[in-house]
Protein backbone atom coordinates (compact mmCIF):
# COMPACT_ATOMS: atom_id res chain seq x y z
CA UNK A 1 0.00 0.00 0.00
CA UNK A 2 1.35 3.41 -0.96
CA UNK A 3 1.44 6.12 1.68
CA UNK A 4 -0.72 8.27 -0.59
CA UNK A 5 -3.53 5.71 -0.31
CA UNK A 6 -3.89 6.35 3.41
CA UNK A 7 -5.54 9.80 3.15
CA UNK A 8 -8.13 8.27 0.76
CA UNK A 9 -8.84 5.50 3.22
CA UNK A 10 -9.04 7.90 6.14
CA UNK A 11 -11.48 10.20 4.37
CA UNK A 12 -13.59 7.37 3.00
CA UNK A 13 -14.35 6.05 6.48
CA UNK A 14 -16.77 9.00 6.86
CA UNK A 15 -18.04 9.25 3.30
CA UNK A 16 -20.97 11.56 4.03
CA UNK A 17 -18.85 14.00 5.99
CA UNK A 18 -16.21 14.01 3.27
CA UNK A 19 -18.91 14.37 0.61
CA UNK A 20 -20.56 17.36 2.25
CA UNK A 21 -17.21 19.01 2.89
CA UNK A 22 -16.40 18.58 -0.80
CA UNK A 23 -19.82 20.05 -1.66
CA UNK A 24 -19.04 23.06 0.54
CA UNK A 25 -15.62 23.57 -1.01
CA UNK A 26 -17.13 23.13 -4.48
CA UNK A 27 -19.66 25.86 -3.72
CA UNK A 28 -16.87 28.14 -2.51
CA UNK A 29 -14.68 27.45 -5.55
CA UNK A 30 -17.68 27.66 -7.90
CA UNK A 31 -18.58 31.06 -6.43
CA UNK A 32 -14.97 32.18 -6.83
CA UNK A 33 -14.96 31.14 -10.49
CA UNK A 34 -18.38 32.67 -11.04
CA UNK A 35 -17.76 36.06 -9.45
CA UNK A 36 -14.23 36.55 -10.69
CA UNK A 37 -15.12 35.17 -14.13
CA UNK A 38 -17.96 37.66 -14.38
CA UNK A 39 -15.84 40.57 -13.19
CA UNK A 40 -13.16 39.74 -15.72
CA UNK A 41 -15.77 39.21 -18.41
CA UNK A 42 -17.23 42.66 -17.77
CA UNK A 43 -13.76 44.15 -17.84
CA UNK A 44 -12.91 42.31 -21.05
CA UNK A 45 -16.16 43.35 -22.70
CA UNK A 46 -15.62 46.98 -21.75
CA UNK A 47 -12.13 46.87 -23.24
CA UNK A 48 -13.44 45.11 -26.35
CA UNK A 49 -16.14 47.70 -26.93
CA UNK A 50 -13.71 50.59 -27.06
CA UNK A 51 -11.16 48.68 -29.11
CA UNK A 52 -13.81 47.58 -31.61
CA UNK A 53 -15.19 51.06 -32.05
CA UNK A 54 -11.70 52.38 -32.72
CA UNK A 55 -11.54 54.66 -29.70
CA UNK A 56 -7.92 55.28 -28.80
CA UNK A 57 -8.49 57.64 -25.89
CA UNK A 58 -11.62 57.87 -23.79
CA UNK A 59 -12.42 61.09 -21.93
CA UNK A 60 -14.86 61.47 -19.06
CA UNK A 61 -15.28 63.82 -16.09
CA UNK A 62 -12.86 63.40 -13.21
CA UNK A 63 -14.38 62.03 -10.02
CA UNK A 64 -17.34 60.41 -11.76
CA UNK A 65 -17.91 56.81 -10.76
CA UNK A 66 -20.91 56.16 -12.95
CA UNK A 67 -20.90 57.49 -16.53
CA UNK A 68 -24.71 57.60 -16.44
CA UNK A 69 -24.40 60.59 -14.13
CA UNK A 70 -21.79 62.35 -16.22
CA UNK A 71 -22.67 65.66 -17.89
CA UNK A 72 -20.18 67.48 -20.09
CA UNK A 73 -20.52 70.41 -22.46
CA UNK A 74 -20.59 68.98 -26.00
CA UNK A 75 -18.65 72.01 -27.30
CA UNK A 76 -15.53 70.67 -25.62
CA UNK A 77 -15.31 68.23 -28.54
CA UNK A 78 -14.04 70.99 -30.86
CA UNK A 79 -11.44 72.10 -28.35
CA UNK A 80 -10.23 68.54 -27.85
CA UNK A 81 -10.04 68.07 -31.62
CA UNK A 82 -7.75 71.07 -31.84
CA UNK A 83 -5.02 69.35 -29.80
CA UNK A 84 -2.07 68.25 -31.91
CA UNK A 85 -2.17 64.55 -32.76
CA UNK A 86 -5.95 64.19 -32.29
CA UNK A 87 -7.67 63.24 -35.54
CA UNK A 88 -11.29 62.72 -34.56
CA UNK A 89 -13.50 63.30 -31.54
CA UNK A 90 -16.97 61.90 -31.04
CA UNK A 91 -19.36 62.88 -28.30
CA UNK A 92 -21.30 60.14 -26.57
CA UNK A 93 -24.33 60.31 -24.32
CA UNK A 94 -25.21 57.32 -22.20
CA UNK A 95 -28.36 56.78 -20.20
CA UNK A 96 -30.80 54.24 -18.81
CA UNK A 97 -34.38 54.67 -19.98
CA UNK A 98 -37.73 53.05 -19.50
CA UNK A 99 -39.69 52.16 -22.61
CA UNK A 100 -43.40 52.93 -22.56
CA UNK A 101 -43.88 49.18 -22.36
CA UNK A 102 -42.02 49.15 -19.03
CA UNK A 103 -38.65 47.63 -19.91
CA UNK A 104 -35.54 49.42 -18.67
CA UNK A 105 -32.75 49.58 -21.21
CA UNK A 106 -29.37 51.14 -21.86
CA UNK A 107 -29.38 53.84 -24.50
CA UNK A 108 -26.46 55.57 -26.12
CA UNK A 109 -26.28 58.50 -28.50
CA UNK A 110 -23.69 59.44 -31.12
CA UNK A 111 -23.59 62.30 -33.61
CA UNK A 112 -24.77 61.18 -37.06
CA UNK A 113 -21.36 61.97 -38.53
CA UNK A 114 -19.44 60.16 -35.74
CA UNK A 115 -16.78 57.60 -36.64
CA UNK A 116 -18.37 55.35 -34.00
CA UNK A 117 -21.09 54.28 -36.46
CA UNK A 118 -18.41 52.68 -38.62
CA UNK A 119 -17.81 50.08 -35.91
CA UNK A 120 -21.45 49.00 -35.91
CA UNK A 121 -21.78 45.66 -37.69
CA UNK A 122 -25.32 45.56 -38.96
CA UNK A 123 -27.16 42.28 -39.09
CA UNK A 124 -30.23 43.83 -40.63
CA UNK A 125 -31.31 47.20 -41.95
CA UNK A 126 -29.23 50.35 -42.09
CA UNK A 127 -27.86 53.17 -39.99
CA UNK A 128 -29.89 56.36 -39.30
CA UNK A 129 -29.49 58.97 -42.07
CA UNK A 130 -31.05 62.10 -40.59
CA UNK A 131 -32.72 63.30 -37.43
CA UNK A 132 -36.24 63.70 -38.85
CA UNK A 133 -36.79 60.00 -39.33
CA UNK A 134 -36.41 59.36 -35.53
CA UNK A 135 -34.43 56.23 -36.41
CA UNK A 136 -32.50 54.05 -33.99
CA UNK A 137 -30.34 50.92 -34.15
CA UNK A 138 -30.93 48.07 -31.72
CA UNK A 139 -28.43 45.62 -30.35
CA UNK A 140 -29.26 42.05 -31.31
CA UNK A 141 -29.96 40.86 -27.77
CA UNK A 142 -32.24 43.70 -26.86
CA UNK A 143 -34.06 43.32 -30.19
CA UNK A 144 -34.61 39.63 -29.44
CA UNK A 145 -35.63 40.32 -25.85
CA UNK A 146 -38.12 43.00 -26.89
CA UNK A 147 -39.27 41.14 -29.98
CA UNK A 148 -38.47 44.12 -32.21
CA UNK A 149 -37.33 43.96 -35.81
CA UNK A 150 -36.41 46.43 -38.51
CA UNK A 151 -39.43 48.65 -39.06
CA UNK A 152 -40.82 48.23 -35.55
CA UNK A 153 -42.03 51.42 -33.96
CA UNK A 154 -41.88 51.97 -30.23
CA UNK A 155 -42.32 54.83 -27.81
CA UNK A 156 -40.23 56.37 -25.05
CA UNK A 157 -41.77 59.15 -22.99
CA UNK A 158 -44.53 59.42 -25.58
CA UNK A 159 -42.16 59.99 -28.51
CA UNK A 160 -42.15 57.43 -31.32
CA UNK A 161 -39.00 55.91 -32.77
CA UNK A 162 -38.41 53.47 -35.60
CA UNK A 163 -35.95 50.59 -35.62
CA UNK A 164 -33.94 50.95 -38.85
CA UNK A 165 -31.13 48.53 -38.06
CA UNK A 166 -30.10 45.66 -35.80
CA UNK A 167 -26.46 45.20 -34.77
CA UNK A 168 -24.69 41.92 -35.26
CA UNK A 169 -23.24 39.99 -32.33
CA UNK A 170 -20.40 41.92 -30.85
CA UNK A 171 -19.40 43.23 -27.49
CA UNK A 172 -21.86 43.17 -24.65
CA UNK A 173 -23.06 46.77 -24.59
CA UNK A 174 -23.73 46.85 -28.32
CA UNK A 175 -26.10 43.93 -27.98
CA UNK A 176 -28.12 45.42 -25.17
CA UNK A 177 -28.21 49.03 -26.21
CA UNK A 178 -30.42 51.17 -28.36
CA UNK A 179 -28.21 53.52 -30.35
CA UNK A 180 -29.68 56.94 -31.06
CA UNK A 181 -28.47 59.90 -32.99
CA UNK A 182 -27.20 62.02 -30.09
CA UNK A 183 -29.50 65.00 -30.76
CA UNK A 184 -32.58 62.79 -30.41
CA UNK A 185 -31.30 61.36 -27.14
CA UNK A 186 -30.40 64.79 -25.77
CA UNK A 187 -33.95 65.97 -26.47
CA UNK A 188 -35.42 62.81 -25.00
CA UNK A 189 -33.39 63.11 -21.78
CA UNK A 190 -33.64 66.90 -21.53
CA UNK A 191 -29.87 67.15 -21.70
CA UNK A 192 -29.53 69.60 -24.56
CA UNK A 193 -25.92 69.92 -25.69
CA UNK A 194 -24.72 67.69 -22.86
CA UNK A 195 -22.71 64.51 -23.31
CA UNK A 196 -21.38 61.76 -21.04
CA UNK A 197 -17.94 61.25 -22.57
CA UNK A 198 -15.73 61.78 -25.60
CA UNK A 199 -14.24 59.12 -27.84
CA UNK A 200 -10.97 60.27 -29.33
CA UNK A 201 -8.91 58.94 -32.24
CA UNK A 202 -5.28 59.91 -32.65
CA UNK A 203 -2.61 59.72 -35.34
CA UNK A 204 0.20 57.76 -33.71
CA UNK A 205 -1.73 54.79 -32.37
CA UNK A 206 1.26 52.46 -32.27
CA UNK A 207 3.67 54.87 -30.67
CA UNK A 208 3.27 54.61 -26.87
CA UNK A 209 5.32 57.74 -26.25
CA UNK A 210 3.13 59.72 -28.64
CA UNK A 211 -0.01 58.43 -26.89
CA UNK A 212 1.43 59.43 -23.54
CA UNK A 213 2.34 62.84 -24.91
CA UNK A 214 -1.15 63.43 -26.31
CA UNK A 215 -2.81 62.23 -23.09
CA UNK A 216 -0.46 64.53 -21.13
CA UNK A 217 -1.32 67.47 -23.36
CA UNK A 218 -5.05 66.78 -23.13
CA UNK A 219 -4.87 66.40 -19.35
CA UNK A 220 -3.07 69.74 -19.11
CA UNK A 221 -5.56 71.52 -21.35
CA UNK A 222 -8.64 69.93 -19.77
CA UNK A 223 -7.90 69.34 -16.08
CA UNK A 224 -11.56 68.66 -15.32
CA UNK A 225 -11.44 65.55 -17.57
CA UNK A 226 -9.87 62.17 -17.20
CA UNK A 227 -8.16 60.80 -20.34
CA UNK A 228 -7.55 57.08 -20.48
CA UNK A 229 -6.14 54.94 -23.26
CA UNK A 230 -8.96 52.92 -24.84
CA UNK A 231 -7.63 49.50 -23.87
CA UNK A 232 -7.06 50.64 -20.24
CA UNK A 233 -10.52 52.10 -19.67
CA UNK A 234 -11.78 48.89 -18.13
CA UNK A 235 -8.93 48.97 -15.60
CA UNK A 236 -9.73 52.55 -14.64
CA UNK A 237 -13.50 52.29 -14.68
CA UNK A 238 -14.68 52.92 -11.13
CA UNK A 239 -17.86 50.89 -11.54
CA UNK A 240 -15.88 47.93 -12.78
CA UNK A 241 -13.37 48.43 -9.99
CA UNK A 242 -16.19 48.35 -7.44
CA UNK A 243 -17.69 45.29 -9.10
CA UNK A 244 -14.31 43.62 -9.15
CA UNK A 245 -13.69 44.47 -5.50
CA UNK A 246 -17.12 43.11 -4.55
CA UNK A 247 -16.48 39.98 -6.56
CA UNK A 248 -13.16 39.47 -4.77
CA UNK A 249 -14.68 40.18 -1.37
CA UNK A 250 -17.53 37.74 -1.95
CA UNK A 251 -15.15 35.12 -3.29
CA UNK A 252 -12.82 35.51 -0.33
CA UNK A 253 -15.76 35.07 2.06
CA UNK A 254 -16.78 31.94 0.13
CA UNK A 255 -13.24 30.60 0.31
CA UNK A 256 -13.11 31.30 4.05
CA UNK A 257 -16.25 29.24 4.48
CA UNK A 258 -14.53 26.45 2.54
CA UNK A 259 -11.49 26.84 4.78
CA UNK A 260 -13.62 26.61 7.92
CA UNK A 261 -15.22 23.43 6.58
CA UNK A 262 -11.84 21.82 5.97
CA UNK A 263 -10.61 22.77 9.45
CA UNK A 264 -13.80 21.49 11.04
CA UNK A 265 -13.78 18.21 9.11
CA UNK A 266 -10.14 17.48 9.80
CA UNK A 267 -10.32 18.51 13.45
CA UNK A 268 -13.23 16.12 13.96
CA UNK A 269 -11.35 13.46 12.06
CA UNK A 270 -8.21 13.94 14.19
CA UNK A 271 -10.30 13.86 17.37
CA UNK A 272 -12.00 10.64 16.29
CA UNK A 273 -8.64 9.12 15.43
CA UNK A 274 -6.85 10.18 18.60
CA UNK A 275 -6.20 6.58 19.59
CA UNK A 276 -5.05 5.62 16.09
CA UNK A 277 -2.67 8.55 15.93
CA UNK A 278 -1.32 7.46 19.31
CA UNK A 279 -0.78 3.95 17.91
CA UNK A 280 1.04 5.33 14.88
CA UNK A 281 3.31 7.30 17.18
CA UNK A 282 3.88 4.27 19.37
CA UNK A 283 4.89 2.07 16.44
CA UNK A 284 7.46 4.67 15.44
CA UNK A 285 5.88 6.94 12.87
CA UNK A 286 7.90 10.12 12.57
CA UNK A 287 5.92 13.25 13.55
CA UNK A 288 6.44 14.60 10.02
CA UNK A 289 4.77 11.52 8.58
CA UNK A 290 1.70 12.05 10.76
CA UNK A 291 1.74 15.74 9.80
CA UNK A 292 1.94 14.96 6.11
CA UNK A 293 -0.87 12.38 6.35
CA UNK A 294 -3.28 15.01 7.75
CA UNK A 295 -2.04 17.69 5.33
CA UNK A 296 -2.62 15.31 2.43
CA UNK A 297 -6.15 14.68 3.65
CA UNK A 298 -6.78 18.43 3.59
CA UNK A 299 -5.24 18.87 0.17
CA UNK A 300 -7.21 15.89 -1.12
CA UNK A 301 -10.50 17.32 0.16
CA UNK A 302 -9.67 20.70 -1.34
CA UNK A 303 -8.57 19.16 -4.64
CA UNK A 304 -11.83 17.21 -5.02
CA UNK A 305 -13.82 20.32 -4.10
CA UNK A 306 -11.67 22.40 -6.42
CA UNK A 307 -12.20 20.16 -9.44
CA UNK A 308 -15.96 19.87 -8.91
CA UNK A 309 -16.25 23.57 -8.05
CA UNK A 310 -14.31 24.67 -11.12
CA UNK A 311 -16.51 22.59 -13.39
CA UNK A 312 -19.65 23.81 -11.63
CA UNK A 313 -18.45 27.41 -11.81
CA UNK A 314 -17.67 27.26 -15.53
CA UNK A 315 -20.87 25.43 -16.44
CA UNK A 316 -22.90 27.58 -14.04
CA UNK A 317 -21.96 31.02 -15.30
CA UNK A 318 -22.21 29.99 -18.95
CA UNK A 319 -25.62 28.52 -18.22
CA UNK A 320 -26.73 31.69 -16.42
CA UNK A 321 -25.45 33.82 -19.28
CA UNK A 322 -27.89 32.09 -21.64
CA UNK A 323 -31.00 33.39 -19.87
CA UNK A 324 -32.75 36.11 -21.89
CA UNK A 325 -33.02 38.30 -18.77
CA UNK A 326 -29.25 38.53 -18.44
CA UNK A 327 -28.03 37.64 -21.91
CA UNK A 328 -25.45 40.17 -22.89
CA UNK A 329 -25.39 41.81 -19.46
CA UNK A 330 -23.18 39.14 -18.02
CA UNK A 331 -20.19 38.10 -19.99
CA UNK A 332 -18.31 35.19 -18.39
CA UNK A 333 -14.60 34.94 -18.93
CA UNK A 334 -12.91 31.85 -17.50
CA UNK A 335 -9.43 31.60 -18.91
CA UNK A 336 -6.31 29.62 -18.07
CA UNK A 337 -5.13 32.35 -15.74
CA UNK A 338 -8.27 32.18 -13.64
CA UNK A 339 -8.14 28.39 -13.52
CA UNK A 340 -4.51 28.56 -12.41
CA UNK A 341 -5.51 31.01 -9.67
CA UNK A 342 -8.25 28.61 -8.58
CA UNK A 343 -5.80 25.69 -8.51
CA UNK A 344 -3.38 27.68 -6.34
CA UNK A 345 -6.16 29.02 -4.11
CA UNK A 346 -7.58 25.53 -3.63
CA UNK A 347 -4.19 24.04 -2.87
CA UNK A 348 -3.55 26.80 -0.34
CA UNK A 349 -7.04 26.24 1.10
CA UNK A 350 -6.34 22.56 1.69
CA UNK A 351 -2.90 23.19 3.11
CA UNK A 352 -3.86 26.07 5.40
CA UNK A 353 -7.05 24.32 6.49
CA UNK A 354 -5.18 21.22 7.54
CA UNK A 355 -2.20 22.83 9.29
CA UNK A 356 -3.94 23.30 12.64
CA UNK A 357 -5.54 19.81 12.73
CA UNK A 358 -2.21 18.31 11.65
CA UNK A 359 -0.33 20.13 14.38
CA UNK A 360 -2.95 18.97 16.89
CA UNK A 361 -2.37 15.40 15.74
CA UNK A 362 1.41 15.72 16.00
CA UNK A 363 1.24 17.27 19.46
CA UNK A 364 -0.87 14.43 20.89
CA UNK A 365 0.75 12.57 23.75
CA UNK A 366 1.13 9.02 22.46
CA UNK A 367 0.58 7.33 25.83
CA UNK A 368 -2.58 9.34 26.53
CA UNK A 369 -3.78 8.97 22.94
CA UNK A 370 -3.52 5.17 23.11
CA UNK A 371 -5.66 5.18 26.24
CA UNK A 372 -8.24 7.48 24.56
CA UNK A 373 -11.70 5.98 24.13
CA UNK B 1 26.17 -10.56 26.06
CA UNK B 2 26.03 -6.81 25.49
CA UNK B 3 23.79 -4.38 27.28
CA UNK B 4 20.84 -3.33 25.14
CA UNK B 5 18.78 -1.24 27.51
CA UNK B 6 19.74 0.57 30.67
CA UNK B 7 17.57 2.57 33.03
CA UNK B 8 19.29 4.68 35.65
CA UNK B 9 17.32 6.27 38.51
CA UNK B 10 14.15 6.59 36.42
CA UNK B 11 11.07 8.03 38.12
CA UNK B 12 7.63 8.97 36.93
CA UNK B 13 5.02 10.40 39.25
CA UNK B 14 1.39 11.21 38.55
CA UNK B 15 -0.60 13.74 40.53
CA UNK B 16 -0.97 13.89 43.40
CA UNK B 17 1.14 11.16 44.99
CA UNK B 18 1.10 8.20 42.61
CA UNK B 19 4.58 6.86 42.00
CA UNK B 20 4.21 4.77 38.83
CA UNK B 21 7.97 4.42 38.50
CA UNK B 22 10.06 5.15 41.54
CA UNK B 23 13.80 5.49 41.06
CA UNK B 24 14.13 2.36 38.94
CA UNK B 25 17.55 1.27 37.71
CA UNK B 26 18.01 -1.86 35.64
CA UNK B 27 20.02 -3.27 32.82
CA UNK B 28 18.73 -5.63 30.12
CA UNK B 29 21.11 -7.63 27.97
CA UNK B 30 20.66 -8.46 24.30
CA UNK B 31 18.68 -11.66 23.75
CA UNK B 32 17.08 -11.77 27.20
CA UNK B 33 13.44 -12.63 27.79
CA UNK B 34 12.43 -10.46 30.71
CA UNK B 35 9.06 -10.55 32.41
CA UNK B 36 8.01 -7.58 34.48
CA UNK B 37 5.52 -9.10 36.82
CA UNK B 38 3.27 -7.31 39.24
CA UNK B 39 -0.29 -6.55 40.19
CA UNK B 40 -2.58 -4.28 38.18
CA UNK B 41 -1.95 -0.60 38.85
CA UNK B 42 1.63 -1.11 40.00
CA UNK B 43 3.02 1.04 37.14
CA UNK B 44 4.27 -1.73 34.84
CA UNK B 45 2.80 -0.19 31.68
CA UNK B 46 4.28 3.21 32.54
CA UNK B 47 7.70 1.57 32.95
CA UNK B 48 7.30 -0.14 29.56
CA UNK B 49 6.18 3.13 27.94
CA UNK B 50 9.24 4.86 29.39
CA UNK B 51 11.49 2.12 27.98
CA UNK B 52 9.92 2.78 24.56
CA UNK B 53 10.11 6.56 24.86
CA UNK B 54 6.33 6.83 24.61
CA UNK B 55 6.32 8.51 28.01
CA UNK B 56 9.09 10.72 29.33
CA UNK B 57 10.32 10.14 32.88
CA UNK B 58 10.35 12.97 35.39
CA UNK B 59 13.86 11.95 36.39
CA UNK B 60 16.53 9.52 35.36
CA UNK B 61 18.26 8.40 32.19
CA UNK B 62 17.62 5.72 29.59
CA UNK B 63 20.31 4.28 27.34
CA UNK B 64 19.84 2.10 24.28
CA UNK B 65 22.99 0.42 23.02
CA UNK B 66 24.87 2.79 25.31
CA UNK B 67 23.34 5.91 23.74
CA UNK B 68 20.84 8.21 25.41
CA UNK B 69 18.11 9.19 22.92
CA UNK B 70 17.31 12.89 22.81
CA UNK B 71 13.90 14.17 21.90
CA UNK B 72 10.84 12.89 20.10
CA UNK B 73 12.55 12.38 16.75
CA UNK B 74 15.28 10.17 18.21
CA UNK B 75 12.69 8.08 19.99
CA UNK B 76 10.43 7.72 16.97
CA UNK B 77 13.44 6.59 14.92
CA UNK B 78 14.38 4.04 17.58
CA UNK B 79 10.82 2.76 17.88
CA UNK B 80 10.45 2.38 14.14
CA UNK B 81 13.84 0.73 13.50
CA UNK B 82 14.83 -1.10 16.66
CA UNK B 83 11.68 -1.79 18.70
CA UNK B 84 8.42 -3.58 18.25
CA UNK B 85 5.43 -2.93 20.47
CA UNK B 86 2.67 -5.42 21.27
CA UNK B 87 -0.33 -4.04 23.14
CA UNK B 88 -2.89 -5.76 25.31
CA UNK B 89 -5.74 -4.36 23.16
CA UNK B 90 -3.90 -5.23 19.90
CA UNK B 91 -4.27 -1.61 18.69
CA UNK B 92 -4.61 -2.40 15.00
CA UNK B 93 -6.02 0.30 12.76
CA UNK B 94 -9.64 -0.70 12.14
CA UNK B 95 -9.90 0.64 8.57
CA UNK B 96 -6.86 -1.25 7.31
CA UNK B 97 -6.55 -4.90 6.44
CA UNK B 98 -4.21 -7.26 8.29
CA UNK B 99 -1.65 -6.85 5.51
CA UNK B 100 -1.89 -3.06 5.49
CA UNK B 101 -1.60 -2.90 9.29
CA UNK B 102 1.79 -4.55 8.97
CA UNK B 103 2.82 -2.53 5.92
CA UNK B 104 2.25 0.88 7.52
CA UNK B 105 4.98 0.19 10.06
CA UNK B 106 7.50 -0.08 7.24
CA UNK B 107 6.94 3.40 5.75
CA UNK B 108 10.20 5.25 5.57
CA UNK B 109 12.18 2.11 6.42
CA UNK B 110 11.43 -0.32 3.61
CA UNK B 111 11.43 1.30 0.19
CA UNK B 112 8.87 0.31 -2.38
CA UNK B 113 5.27 -0.73 -1.99
CA UNK B 114 5.83 -4.20 -3.45
CA UNK B 115 8.74 -4.92 -1.11
CA UNK B 116 6.67 -3.83 1.88
CA UNK B 117 3.83 -6.07 0.72
CA UNK B 118 6.17 -9.01 0.20
CA UNK B 119 7.62 -8.63 3.68
CA UNK B 120 4.20 -8.21 5.26
CA UNK B 121 2.94 -11.39 3.55
CA UNK B 122 6.04 -13.20 4.73
CA UNK B 123 5.36 -12.10 8.30
CA UNK B 124 1.71 -13.12 8.04
CA UNK B 125 2.87 -16.52 6.91
CA UNK B 126 5.20 -16.74 9.91
CA UNK B 127 2.32 -16.08 12.30
CA UNK B 128 0.11 -18.46 10.33
CA UNK B 129 -2.34 -15.88 9.01
CA UNK B 130 -1.50 -15.51 5.34
CA UNK B 131 -5.07 -16.52 4.48
CA UNK B 132 -6.38 -13.56 6.52
CA UNK B 133 -4.28 -10.91 4.74
CA UNK B 134 -7.25 -9.02 3.33
CA UNK B 135 -9.37 -9.12 6.44
CA UNK B 136 -9.93 -6.13 8.65
CA UNK B 137 -9.47 -6.41 12.43
CA UNK B 138 -13.25 -6.48 12.97
CA UNK B 139 -13.36 -9.72 10.93
CA UNK B 140 -10.67 -11.42 13.00
CA UNK B 141 -10.64 -13.13 16.40
CA UNK B 142 -8.68 -11.70 19.35
CA UNK B 143 -5.94 -14.26 18.91
CA UNK B 144 -5.62 -13.49 15.21
CA UNK B 145 -5.49 -9.77 15.93
CA UNK B 146 -2.70 -10.28 18.44
CA UNK B 147 -0.75 -12.44 15.98
CA UNK B 148 -1.06 -9.65 13.42
CA UNK B 149 0.08 -7.16 16.08
CA UNK B 150 3.13 -9.39 16.66
CA UNK B 151 3.78 -9.55 12.91
CA UNK B 152 3.55 -5.73 12.83
CA UNK B 153 6.03 -5.51 15.72
CA UNK B 154 8.44 -7.71 13.75
CA UNK B 155 8.08 -5.76 10.52
CA UNK B 156 11.28 -3.72 10.73
CA UNK B 157 13.30 -6.59 12.20
CA UNK B 158 13.65 -5.03 15.65
CA UNK B 159 16.22 -5.97 18.30
CA UNK B 160 13.70 -5.53 21.06
CA UNK B 161 10.04 -6.36 21.47
CA UNK B 162 8.05 -4.75 24.26
CA UNK B 163 4.78 -6.52 25.01
CA UNK B 164 2.23 -5.03 27.37
CA UNK B 165 -0.04 -7.76 28.75
CA UNK B 166 -0.04 -9.46 25.33
CA UNK B 167 -2.50 -12.14 26.45
CA UNK B 168 -4.65 -9.94 28.67
CA UNK B 169 -7.60 -9.97 26.26
CA UNK B 170 -7.34 -13.62 25.22
CA UNK B 171 -8.65 -16.96 26.50
CA UNK B 172 -6.15 -19.37 28.00
CA UNK B 173 -5.80 -21.56 24.93
CA UNK B 174 -5.13 -18.60 22.65
CA UNK B 175 -2.84 -17.08 25.28
CA UNK B 176 -0.70 -20.22 25.17
CA UNK B 177 -0.41 -19.98 21.40
CA UNK B 178 0.57 -16.31 21.52
CA UNK B 179 3.17 -16.95 24.23
CA UNK B 180 4.51 -19.86 22.24
CA UNK B 181 4.81 -17.60 19.21
CA UNK B 182 6.61 -14.88 21.16
CA UNK B 183 8.94 -17.42 22.79
CA UNK B 184 9.74 -19.02 19.45
CA UNK B 185 10.48 -15.66 17.87
CA UNK B 186 12.69 -14.73 20.80
CA UNK B 187 14.67 -17.94 20.46
CA UNK B 188 14.84 -18.18 16.69
CA UNK B 189 15.65 -14.52 16.01
CA UNK B 190 17.54 -13.72 19.20
CA UNK B 191 15.14 -10.86 19.81
CA UNK B 192 15.21 -9.31 23.25
CA UNK B 193 11.74 -9.66 24.69
CA UNK B 194 10.30 -7.64 27.56
CA UNK B 195 6.82 -8.69 28.63
CA UNK B 196 4.73 -6.88 31.18
CA UNK B 197 2.23 -9.18 32.86
CA UNK B 198 0.30 -9.80 36.01
CA UNK B 199 0.02 -13.54 35.25
CA UNK B 200 2.50 -15.85 36.95
CA UNK B 201 2.28 -18.49 34.22
CA UNK B 202 3.54 -16.06 31.64
CA UNK B 203 6.29 -14.77 33.89
CA UNK B 204 7.38 -18.34 34.49
CA UNK B 205 8.35 -18.69 30.81
CA UNK B 206 10.82 -15.80 30.99
CA UNK B 207 14.55 -16.13 31.53
CA UNK B 208 14.43 -13.30 34.02
CA UNK B 209 11.56 -12.07 36.17
CA UNK B 210 11.39 -8.60 37.68
CA UNK B 211 8.77 -8.34 40.40
CA UNK B 212 7.30 -4.90 40.32
CA UNK B 213 5.19 -3.36 43.05
CA UNK B 214 4.23 0.29 43.56
CA UNK B 215 6.72 1.58 41.06
CA UNK B 216 9.69 -0.39 42.41
CA UNK B 217 11.48 -3.54 41.37
CA UNK B 218 11.35 -5.60 44.51
CA UNK B 219 13.08 -8.68 43.12
CA UNK B 220 15.11 -9.66 40.08
CA UNK B 221 15.27 -13.43 39.61
CA UNK B 222 16.49 -15.75 36.93
CA UNK B 223 13.79 -17.94 35.46
CA UNK B 224 13.90 -20.48 32.65
CA UNK B 225 17.15 -20.40 30.70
Amino acid sequence: MYFLELPFKNLSRRPFRAFFTIVGISAAVGSFIGFIGLARGMQGACREILVERGTHIFAYPKGIVDLLGSSLDARLAHEIASVEGVTQVSEELISLMELDTGQIIFVTGWPLQSYLWKGVRLEKGRLPHHLDECAVVLGKNIATALGYDVGTEFAIRGKNFTVVGICKLGPMARNNTIIFPIKLLQELTNRGNKVSAFNIQIESLHDPSAIRRIIGELSKRFPELCFVEGRSVSDNNKMLQIFRAMAWATSVVALFIGLAMIINTLLMSVLERTKEIGILKAIGWHPLRILSMILLEGVLLAACGGIVGTLLGIVGIHWLAQFPQVRGFIYPLVDGGLIMEVVLATFALGLIGSIYPALRAVSLNAAEAIRYK
Amino acid sequence: MTELLKLSGVSKHYEPHIKAVDNVSLSIQEGEFVAIHGPSGSGKTTLLNIMAGIERPDRGEIFLDGVEPKGIQDWSRIRSRHMGFVFQAFNLLPTLTALENIEIRMYGIVKGSSERERRALDLLQKVGLEHRADHKPSELSGGECQRIAIARALANRPKLILADEPTGNLDSKTSDKILELLTTLHRSRQITLIVVTHEKEIASRASRVLSYVDGKIISDTKGNP
